[in-house]
């Protein structure tokens, strides 16, 4: 912890003396996970948010984030001997960039650096945001994105605006625990895996294209992306006998290119929000080939999917009664990271809030997601997360909250991976 | 010819009098034009909330504003809501920003209705309007140094509100009061003060929203303001809105 402290002081002080606007924020979450052993954990989590504004052209930006877990859990002796096992700390610069405003001409900005992009219009789960990889490792914070280094050009014509991203590096989606595990395909074998990763900057480049438009009251854009799956996808696998009685499976993986073409759009109708995003997908590599050889059935050709083309679309709209209630509920085929029309899973997340006293009570009653895995046997396949919470805005740049996550679902839903992370929750919240 | 004259002479004194006669349409014209007036303005903005125990909040607001349509405005305090924004733009358009998802969002006419930021004001009232073009009603009353008006919004306004009560000084068109009225009572009191004159133009510095229906109330007071600074267009666009 002093460590963290030493740095969180070190880089507050080089920002401030450097004449940066720093904007900080510091989050604690304790769960109580009650549906997996009362396990506790307590996360502290920093984020420093700092700009300069260098002259009318040039910005610099950075996000620098640390994760403290202050959670001690020894296992064995040696256990107590490593300071890893205390000090469980993790320091990201989350965004580091550069922004040039009006340059090279007065309709374009560009950025440069680490960060993100969302192309859709929906929230949390929108197919669209294909730009930056989901970051799963807490799978209750849905919304997080794995920033990544880019070249953003935004141009603002007099008919439309084009966007063009070129990211150089591609980076995958960090999964939550458990979200792959090779044992439930391959039961109690041996198993050794290994990804074929695309580390030349051919293979890793990306690129996206987005035209937006503005027609009074609605914004419409289309997009075209040069991707890769952002989650690994078998590409071989050779299962060997070992002994007689012992066999050994080698898988492979890898991300396969895709060419992804979408449309968004939000707009109001009959005083609600609603916004739309459609994605079509051509994944290039769809088969993968087992080998059996020592099973005397040669090399077997199968596929993940049977389609190489597939769609991901969402819907979703809002509505504010009195000013004091708001709903939101978003209709989502095909959560990001899940490939192939037949793995699709299909979601209805509802949101809704009630405020007291100008907002220094939020109460969320009715948060939930529900998981249609098949829409023929609804009652035997599916999932469900119900969210319940309440924040206390009760002074300036603090809040605190209490929520509750209950999750559950059938096997082949995306609930189940995560169903052990159902827990009690208090959040607190201090800017400054 | 003396009926001649004494005719004439109240023919002359009838049209004075109709000429002096200010209709509801002429003060609302007075009014929106004093209120907008300068080509462009830059507000620095506090809003302080007070709640029925007297406990405080603050909010610190950049706006800009061109012409009777045009207004931008971000939040630069608290640090929690630093980079929220909002733009509105003829035709009831509204967009709001949102920094941690970096997206622009559309506001309906019926979510204008929603608290701006907690306050008591409603993206409704922070959305610039003309009273002459939103507005139809009449003249309730009038004594030597104000105007009651009674105003119901058109539909094309899309407005929450049922009605307004506006009470305007005679000395500056500026409306010092305005009752808004929803399900048939009255539900908030804007007092406009502190009225100053800033170069040639008349500006309350203050403005006291009230909530009547739970004691709730949002002061707004310009710390600074500046005049005719020829503001680009670029600013009340969505570019600019979501500039960090």
């Amino acid at each position: 912890m002093k460590k963290i402290f030493f740095l969180i002081t070190s880089i507050q002080f080089f920002f401030t003396i450097s004449g940066f606007d720093i904007s900080s924020k510091v989050e604690n979450n304790s769960r109580l996970f009650v549906f997996d052993g009362n396990i506790f954990s307590d996360i502290l989590f920093f984020e420093a948010e700092s700009k300069k504004n260098f002259n009318e052209k040039l910005d610099l930006y950075f996000d620098i984030q640390f994760e403290n877990d202050l959670s001690v859990v020894i296992k064995n002796i040696k256990g107590l001997t490593d300071t890893e096992n205390f000090n469980k700390n993790f320091f990201k610069i989350y965004e580091a960039k550069i922004f040039f405003r009006k340059y090279p001409f007065d309709f374009i900005d560009v950025t440069v650096g680490k960060t993100f992009y969302n192309i859709g219009k929906g929230f949390t789960v929108s197919p669209a945001d294909i730009v930056n990889p989901d970051d799963l490792s807490d799978p209750l914070r849905m919304d997080r994105k794995v920033t990544k280094g880019m070249f953003l050009v935004e141009s603002y014509f007099k008919f439309f605006d084009l966007n063009i991203i070129y990211s150089p590096f591609f980076v995958p989606s960090i999964l939550p625990k458990g979200y792959i595990d090779l044992k439930d395909y391959f039961g109690n074998l041996n198993i050794k895996d290994s990804i074929i990763y695309p580390e030349n900057i051919f293979q890793s480049s990306e690129l996206f294209i987005e035209i937006l438009k503005n027609i009074n009251n609605f914004q419409t854009s289309c997009f075209y992306g040069y991707t890769r799956t952002t989650t690994p996808l078998p590409s071989n696998l050779k299962i060997q006998m070992v002994t007689p009685i012992l066999a050994f499976a080698d898988a492979k993986f890898h991300f396969p290119r895709m060419n992804t073409f979408g449309l968004s759009f939000s707009g109001s109708f009959a005083d609600a929000s609603i916004w739309f995003d459609f994605v079509h997908n051509y994944i290039r590599d769809n088969k993968f080939k087992i080998d059996l050889t020592d099973f005397g059935k040669g090399i077997v050709d199968t596929s993940f999917s049977k389609d190489k083309i597939f769609f991901n679309f969402l819907i979703g709209f809002d509505y504010n009664i009195s000013g004091k209630y708001y709903f939101m509920t978003q209709f989502v085929h095909g959560l990001r990271g899940t490939y192939g029309e037949e793995n699709l899973n299909d979601y209805l997340f509802f949101y809704s809030r009630i405020s007291f006293l100008n907002e220094k009570i939020l109460f969320e009653p009715l948060n939930f997601a529900y998981e249609i895995v098949d829409w023929k046997n609804l009652k035997n396949e599916g999932g469900l997360l119900i969210n319940p919470k309440i924040t206390f805005n009760l002074m300036d740049d603090f809040s605190f909250g209490f929520s509750f996550y209950y999750i559950n679902g059938t096997e082949r839903s995306y609930f189940k991976k995560i169903e052990k992370f159902g827990c009690l929750e208090l959040t607190t919240k201090v800017f400054f | 010819m003396k009926n001649f004259l004494v005719t004439l002479v109240l023919i002359l004194n009838f049209l004075t009098l109709g000429a002096n006669e200010l209709t509801l349409e002429k003060i609302l014209e007075k009014v929106d034009n004093i209120t907008n007036a300068p080509k462009d303005q830059t507000i620095f903005i506090t809003i302080t909330l007070i709640d029925k125990n007297k406990d405080q909040s603050i909010r610190k607001i950049t706006m800009y504003q061109k012409g009777q349509d045009k207004r931008v405005g971000k939040f630069t305090y608290p640090k929690e809501q630093k980079g929220l924004g909002f733009l509105s733009l003829p035709g009831n358009i509204m967009h709001i920003y949102l920094p941690a998802y970096k997206k622009i969002k559309n506001i309906t006419s019926q979510s204008k209705n929603g608290s701006f930021s907690g306050t008591d004001f409603t993206y409704e009232d922070m959305e610039m309007s003309s009273f002459a073009r939103d507005y139809t009603g009449k003249i309730l009353n009038e004594n030597d140094s104000l105007f009651l008006l009674e105003l119901f919004p058109k539909k094309e306004k899309n407005s929450f509100y049922e009605k307004l009560l506006i009470t305007v000084d005679k000395r500056f068109y500026i409306p010092i009061k305005i009752e808004f009225f929803e399900k048939g009572k009255c539900s908030k009191i804007l007092e406009r003060k502190k009225i100053e004159k800033i170069k040639s133009y008349y500006v309350a510095k203050e403005m006291i929203m009230k909530n009547i229906e739970n004691d709730h109330q949002t002061i707004m007071n310009y710390d600074s303001i500046f005049f005719d600074t020829n503001l680009s267009d670029d600013i009340f666009t969505d570019r600019f809105l979501k500039e960090q």
